[in-house]
Parts: structure tokens; C-alpha cells; sequence
């Protein structure tokens, strides 16, 4: 165990470092992108030195990465050079919607994948199960931002029956019930967006697991033991077909989050992670491209971390493995 | 079972709890809500706001300068009663009003001019450039002196009538403004007073100043909301905004719904970058005035800008900023067979092939674009270039690695643009001889660059009009850059928002029809 401490150290290390470096190796440099732009501005020698010294960009790179590293251990992410805020801010405001968003997809997609994929796997050859992989390789060949786009513009634009922008009306005069009512109802075009996103991976891996599964002696076993079908399917083979699922959704989550979860909040004005990553870097502002992806990496790590401990409780045989 | 509901229940406590966050408005009564895409525009403080045109916007609602521009274009005295110039003394001596407030109650007077002077001394404001500030003096309570350090012809458009005057008795005490986001931050004399900005959602909303010194505010609240500029015209119609930038394939459709128009002057300017300082033929002035005959800029303009677009002067100043735009600039007709002359004349030879050859090289250039924008346009002057001789090779970038490689002049062709043409012909200079990437740093013209210099320093608007016009003839004659086209963009709204397009633009000259004083009745 004090092994796997260790690399989760390292990992951690390595992270931080690229996340130092990969903003900086982009062409282009922040005080360009956030004010080179507007033609209107004075950005004489003196401002720019002004600027430039209020965000420790005059500073050489390596006192720039000593300076990052002392402030991620006292928790200070730096400072905005577009939004001209802490960075924690701008993610502490960001994140709230991003975890709804997300955290609401992946529960319903995977709740709905489970139960396709063991039906399906169950059912294997079947109309329904013919029918359902249909749907599923289907939508998966879609990238995310197309769904996305085909939601709003049929539900949002032509049935016009739901809000397709940003999070809640602003400035409505809504209050309590109603209020979250349309925070709902504005979540409700990105969030079966993503469902559709996050869905097809978990299905089809299900599936598959359950198929192999299903050729299981213990599986023979409960038939032979005299079990309904119901009990076969979802507590023997169901439950062991959700151990590679969870490593798959562990490992798959950084990635859902920057690219399902980014494109989706772009098409939909979303406020949350992804559209905070999208704007740093078209600004190339470092402070924020570095803080977001330094959150993403630490969420990443503890949900792996906490996948490890998840999987003994999954499956026992893993703990003997250490 | 019970873990599912137990983690449906908490994200529905999430969804409560983050949904009843911030504020959820106003009455519905007398509010007006501005769509806008983009929606942050940053906290709305002189120090705080993102450093663009509507982020200036929204920061004017709240903060006064001493001069402010009308409808017409036309100075009017804002936070002044009267000022007058002494040519002798380089000096502007401002008489202020003596009925203005802050929004918390405090009397203004000429210490908070001269401390703001002071204070973007100290800590430089971005829109302003304090250098040609002397000094700033108090004569007595409402009568302040600027000294100008040298001649400065646009003082009363860039810096008086740009610079928002800040409460001294709040903003002394602020040692990081950039990052002072604090309560009173927001306390200016202007006509609105803020009430709540949203970074995340893009949000902003104002209240009337009833007590405003210039007139009474027809307005009880004022809303900026995101929306994309896709979805704007759906909302206009069903009422649900009342003021927004549309696309302008659907100007037809929103005025027949009872919706009026408004068409900004087009002074954006879309241009061919050249490469003036490569080594090759584009250091050579026949050839880029060859690029130009050959270079339809009409077909640009209907086929790419479906028609929403005026085609560009030579001289760069756009037709639409009537004050400055030489009429007599030379332009270049698009005129493929003297193009090929102007080449052939360079010692090029025509091939079989359709291209110009020279000691067996072909004329060969990159064209590099930025993804997503203007690709057609690119598109149609790789063709048109191709027609005349010169082959092309189209390259894609993200648009800040172009911007990058502009500045590092690592490029030979690229389609780019920039604002900023509206207004005073400062900002001519930027866009000519200043450093950045937007400028094409052109300094081969002697007599075009004395000329940008000295209009700066001429306080006779007549005689620098000239100066600007000689200066437009020549960059047509040098032709550092190809203007293609200023695109022609729309404002719709309904008769609740009474927004205008001011003439030159507000302030600096921001194309953006959201002026103060229209919600004012003065």
C-alpha cells in the first residue's frame, strides 16, 4: 500500500510540472492575447511593465515554477490575468455547476447503461438486444458537440418547450420553488446531452462483460441452485460484470470532463469547468489554464484512489492481490 | 437501492442550493435586458473590467468622465460645466459641476480629478496613456488645470472624455487595483447604479441613479444577459430580450416582426497582412500594389460576406468615419492584367503552367488564416491570387499562434483584422507604427510616418484633417496591408430600448450602440 502512496505522490508531481509548462509552450503570450486584440488601448511600455510585474510574468520561468509550487502548498492557485480574480474563485463558482452537470450525467448514464448492458448481454442475439446496440453505436458515432447542437436546435429552437442558455433566467424575479424549477429546466437539454455522450462506453463494455460472465461456471451453478432469472442476472452476473466498469469510468473521468462535459457547456452557454478552460486558453492565462487542470488532475487522482478502495468491496480477491 | 436515493437526494440539495445562489432579480417592471454572446465581460470597475469595448460599456454605466460624446458625436460636458484650452500654457482648465454625488452619498469635487490623474500615474490604466499627462491641478474645489507634457490633439476624446473619474475617498487607500473587487469598488457618479455582476453566468444588472445630476433616468433597471447571437432574434421576438447583436441574415425577418435596426458604421477592417520585411518580392512595392489589381475585393464582399460588407478603402480609414476618411484616397480596381504587368515588370515570367517563374523558381506563397475565421475570405484570395500567377499554399492556425507568428513576422500572407477605426485617427498610428501585432510596423515611408507623428500634436482640426488625408494616400500608394472589406454588423431592438449607434463611437470610439446618456432625459 505504501507503494501505491508513493506513486500517487509522483503522479502528482509529474502533473503539476506539465501543468507548467504545457500553457507556456503555447505560441503566444497572455498580455498579448488578453490585450494585444483591442486597437482602442494605450498599452504603452510603462503599463505593460506594470502588468506584467503584477502577475510575475517579468519574473524568469523557473522563479515563475517556484513561485507556482509554494502557492499550490499554501493553496493559493494565483491570480486571473482575463477575469483579473483568484483562480480559486473563478473555479469555486464553476465547479458547483459542473458537478451537477456532470455528476447527474454520469449517475443517470451509468444507471441506464447497467441496466441496458445486462439486459442486452443477457438477451445476446435477441431483437432487443439487436435492437438497443443499434441505437447505442449509433449515437455513439456522433461527436458530443453535434448531440449537443441537435437537442438545442430541435427542443430549444423549433419545439421551443425548453431554455437552451446558461444555468437560470437571470434576473427573472423568480424566488424558492420556482427558482430552482428553472434551474432544472435549464439543466435539463446539456445534462441528456451528455447522458447521450457518457452512455454508449459503460453500455457496451457492460454488455460485453455480461456476456463473458454469463459463461461462468458459478453462473451454472445458481441455475443449477434453482434462482429466478432476476436474481442470475443482476446479482450474479450483473454485479460482477460492474468491476470493469468502475475501473473504466475511474479511469475515463478527466477525459469525460474535458472533452464530453467542455463541448457540451459551450454549446449549451453551461457556466461551468469546461467554459472557464475554453475562455484561459483562447487568453492564454496561465493561472487559470494551470488551476483548472491542477483540479481536474487532483479529482482525477482521489476518484482513482477511491476506486482503489471501491474494488475491494466489488470484488474481494483484489485486497489478496497487494 | 437506498445509496441511489441517497445520491439522488444530495445532488437535488445540490441543484436547490446552487440555483438560489446570487441574486434572481429584480421586479419584472421597467427592465430593459441587452443581449449579449460572450456575457462576462469582467467586474465592472475602472481597474477590473476586461480591457475591450463592452467591457468598458458596462463599466461607463457606473463611472463619469469629465467630457462624454453625443449621439452626433458631439463633445458634451459630463462631469464639466465648461473648458477651455490655453494654447500658450498646453493647458485644459476644466470648471466642474457643483451638483454632482457619488452613488454613496458623498459630495464630488476637483480633488477626485486630480487624485485620479495621480492615481493612473501610479498605477497605469490601460485605455489611457497617462505620459502626455504633466500635471493635474486644483485651483479651487470645482476648477482643475491638466498640463499637457506635449501637444496632444485627441486629449479630449482619449483621455478626458475616456478616463472615469474615481472616488479619492475609496480608492486611495486601494494599493492592488486590479484585483480591488471589494463593495464600494462599484461607487461612481453615474447614471446607473450597480446592483449585481455574475462572472458565471455572464451577468449584470444596474439600478437607476435617480438622483443623476445631468437629467432623470428613464430607466428603473438595466440588464445585460448571454445569450448567443444565434438564438437573439427568437428571444427579441418573444419579448424575452429587449436589445441585441443579430446575425445579419436575419435583419429582413426582424424588421418586418416591428423590431427596429441598427447598423453600426462598418469601421472594422478586414486585411491582407503582408509580410513587408521578408527577403522576398512582398518587400517590394510593385508587387504588393500587384496583389491588390489582382485581389476582386467586390466578389469578397458578396460571396464571402453574403453582401454585409463595404469594401475596403486602400487608405485603411473606413468610408464610415466621415470625419477623417479621405475621399480622394487612390484605390485599387480589381484589375488582373495589370496586375501581371506590375509583375512581369519585377522580371517574372508567366509559365504554361499559369505561373510566374523567375531563374527557375516559382512564385509561391503562404496564405495562413485563423480556424473558423475568415477562411472564405481566404479561400476566394488564395483563388484570385492563383488566377493572376501566384500560387498559394492555404494554412490554417488557432487565432492566437497567428497572432503570434504576425508579430514575430514568421509568415508571408495572413487575413487578420481589427476595430478601432471609428473613432480618432490615433489609433491610426497603432494600427501603422505602433508595436503590436494588430500594427503592421511600417516604417519605410519617411514622409507617412512624420505625418502620423506630427497629426498627434496639431490642435487645428482642420489642418491635421489634412495631415490624415496625405497620410491615407500614402499607405494606398505603400500598401503595408490590403484592406478587403469592414463587415457590416446589427443591433435589433424593440421600441423599450432606445439604444443608438454614436457617431465615431462611444468614448475611444467603441462601435457598440449602448450609450448612457440615451436612457437619460436631459
Amino acid at each position: 500500500m505504501k507503494k501505491k502512496y508513493l506513486s500517487y505522490i509522483i503522479a502528482f508531481i509529474v502533473i503539476i510540472t506539465l501543468n507548467f509548462i504545457v500553457p507556456r509552450l503555447l505560441p503566444g503570450d497572455p498580455l498579448n492575447a488578453v490585450y494585444g486584440d483591442e486597437v482602442l488601448l494605450n498599452l504603452s511600455a510603462k503599463t505593460r511593465e506594470y502588468i506584467s510585474s503584477t502577475y510575475n510574468l517579468d519574473r524568469p520561468v523557473p522563479v515563475q515554477y517556484l513561485l507556482y509550487v509554494t502557492s499550490i502548498f499554501k493553496g493559493n492557485l494565483g491570480y486571473s490575468i482575463y477575469y483579473k480574480k483568484p483562480v480559486i474563485d473563478l473555479l469555486l463558482s464553476c465547479i458547483p455547476y459542473t458537478i451537477i452537470l456532470m455528476g447527474l450525467a454520469m449517475f443517470i448514464s451509468s444507471f441506464l447503461a447497467v441496466v441496458l448492458g445486462i439486459e442486452s448481454g443477457w438477451r445476446r442475439g435477441k431483437k432487443f438486444d439487436k435492437f438497443i446496440l443499434f441505437l447505442v453505436i449509433f449515437f455513439s458515432s456522433f461527436p458530443s458537440f453535434f448531440i449537443g447542437a441537435v437537442f438545442l436546435i430541435v427542443f430549444g429552437v423549433i419545439l421551443n418547450i425548453l431554455p437552451f442558455q446558461g444555468a437560470r433566467t437571470m434576473y427573472s424575479g423568480l424566488g424558492g420553488f420556482s427558482l430552482s424549477l428553472d434551474f432544472l429546466l435549464h439543466l435539463i437539454l446539456p445534462l441528456f446531452s451528455l447522458v447521450f455522450v457518457f452512455l454508449p462506453s459503460t453500455y457496451l463494455l457492460t454488455r460485453n462483460s455480461m456476456i463473458s460472465n454469463l459463461k461462468e461456471p458459478y453462473i451454472l451453478l445458481a441455475r443449477a441452485k434453482g434462482l429466478d432469472d432476476i436474481r442470475i442476472r443482476y446479482q450474479h452476473a450483473g454485479r460482477n460484470s460492474l468491476i470493469p466498469v468502475a475501473t473504466h469510468t475511474g479511469l475515463r473521468l478527466g477525459t469525460m470532463m474535458v472533452t464530453g462535459t467542455l463541448f457540451i457547456e459551450i454549446v449549451f452557454s453551461y457556466p461551468g469547468i469546461g467554459s472557464l478552460i475554453y475562455n484561459s486558453i483562447l487568453n492564454r492565462d496561465y493561472p487559470v489554464i494551470q488551476g483548472s487542470f491542477l483540479f481536474i488532475t487532483v479529482l482525477v487522482l482521489v476518484i482513482n484512489f477511491l476506486m482503489d478502495i471501491f474494488y475491494v468491496k466489488l470484488d474481494p480477491r483484489i485486497e489478496y492481490a497487494y | 437501492m437506498k445509496k441511489i436515493f441517497m445520491t439522488l437526494a444530495s445532488f437535488i440539495l445540490a441543484i436547490f442550493f446552487v440555483s438560489c445562489s446570487g441574486i434572481s432579480g429584480s421586479s419584472d417592471g421597467d427592465i430593459i435586458r441587452i443581449a449579449d454572446p460572450t456575457g462576462d465581460w469582467g467586474f465592472p470597475s475602472p481597474y477590473g473590467m476586461y480591457s475591450r469595448g463592452p467591457g468598458y460599456i458596462r463599466m461607463s454605466l457606473i463611472f463619469d468622465t469629465l467630457v462624454w460624446r453625443d449621439k452626433e458625436g458631439e463633445m458634451i460636458p459630463l462631469l464639466t460645466e465648461s473648458w477651455i484650452y490655453d494654447e500658450n500654457e498646453n493647458m485644459f482648465t476644466f470648471n466642474l459641476r457643483k451638483d454632482v454625488t457619488w452613488h454613496d452619498g458623498e459630495p464630488f469635487d476637483a480633488s477626485d480629478v486630480i487624485f485620479t490623474f495621480d492615481y493612473i500615474e501610479k498605477y497605469p490604466w490601460v485605455w489611457v496613456n497617462s505620459s502626455f499627462i504633466e500635471s493635474a491641478q486644483k485651483i479651487d474645489s470645482y476648477t482643475v488645470n491638466i498640463t499637457l507634457s506635449e501637444k496632444y490633439a485627441p486629449f479630449l476624446n482619449n483621455i478626458a472624455g475616456t478616463l472615469p473619474i474615481l472616488p479619492q475617498h475609496i480608492w486611495e487607500n486601494i494599493e492592488e487595483p486590479l484585483s480591488y473587487t471589494g463593495d464600494d469598488a462599484l461607487i461612481g457618479t453615474g447614471p446607473f447604479i450597480f446592483k449585481d455582476y455574475n462572472s458565471s453566468e455572464g451577468s449584470y444588472l444596474y439600478g437607476a441613479n435617480h438622483d443623476y445630476y445631468l437629467g432623470e433616468v428613464d430607466v428603473e433597471s438595466l440588464a445585460f444577459v448571454r445569450v448567443s447571437e444565434e438564438t437573439t432574434p427568437a428571444m427579441l421576438k418573444n419579448g424575452e430580450i429587449d436589445a441585441g447583436s443579430i446575425p445579419p441574415d436575419v435583419t429582413e425577418d426582424l424588421k418586418q416582426s416591428g423590431l427596429k435596426l441598427e447598423e453600426e458604421p462598418p469601421i472594422w477592417a478586414a486585411k491582407l497582412i503582408i509580410n513587408h520585411r521578408s527577403d522576398s518580392l512582398l518587400a517590394e512595392k510593385p508587387f504588393r500594389q500587384a496583389m491588390a489589381y489582382a485581389i476582386d475585393t467586390n466578389q469578397i464582399v458578396e460571396i464571402s460576406q453574403r453582401g454585409f460588407a463595404v469594401e475596403g478603402s486602400a487608405g485603411l480609414i473606413p468610408p464610415a468615419n466621415s470625419l477623417w476618411y479621405n475621399d480622394n484616397t487612390p484605390q485599387y480596381e480589381y484589375n488582373p492584367l495589370k496586375a501581371g504587368d506590375l509583375i512581369e515588370d519585377l522580371g517574372w515570367i508567366l509559365s504554361e503552367d499559369g505561373y510566374y517563374y523567375k531563374d527557375g523558381d516559382i512564385l509561391e506563397l503562404e496564405l495562413s488564416v485563423s480556424q473558423g475565421d475568415f477562411e472564405r475570405d481566404a479561400h476566394i484570395v488564395k483563388e484570385n491570387l492563383e488566377q493572376a500567377g501566384i500560387k498559394i499554399e492555404l494554412v490554417s492556425y488557432e487565432s492566437k499562434t497567428l497572432d503570434s507568428k504576425v508579430e514575430n513576422w514568421d509568415f508571408d500572407l495572413a487575413v487578420s483584422g481589427h476595430g478601432g477605426l471609428g473613432g480618432d485617427p490615433e489609433s491610426l498610428n497603432r494600427v501603422v507604427i505602433g508595436g503590436g501585432f494588430n500594427s503592421v510596423r511600417y516604417f519605410e515611408n519617411e514622409r507617412m510616418v512624420d505625418l502620423m507623428q506630427s497629426q498627434l500634436k496639431e490642435m487645428d482640426q482642420n489642418i491635421r484633417r489634412e495631415m490624415v488625408y496625405e497620410i491615407q494616400e500614402i499607405y494606398a500608394e505603400e500598401l503595408p496591408s490590403i484592406t478587403l472589406y469592414y463587415p457590416k454588423w446589427y443591433w435589433a431592438h424593440n421600441e423599450k430600448a432606445d439604444i443608438f449607434y454614436t457617431e465615431g463611437g462611444v468614448s475611444l470610439g467603441i462601435p457598440i450602440p449602448i450609450n448612457k446618456i440615451a436612457f437619460v432625459d436631459i
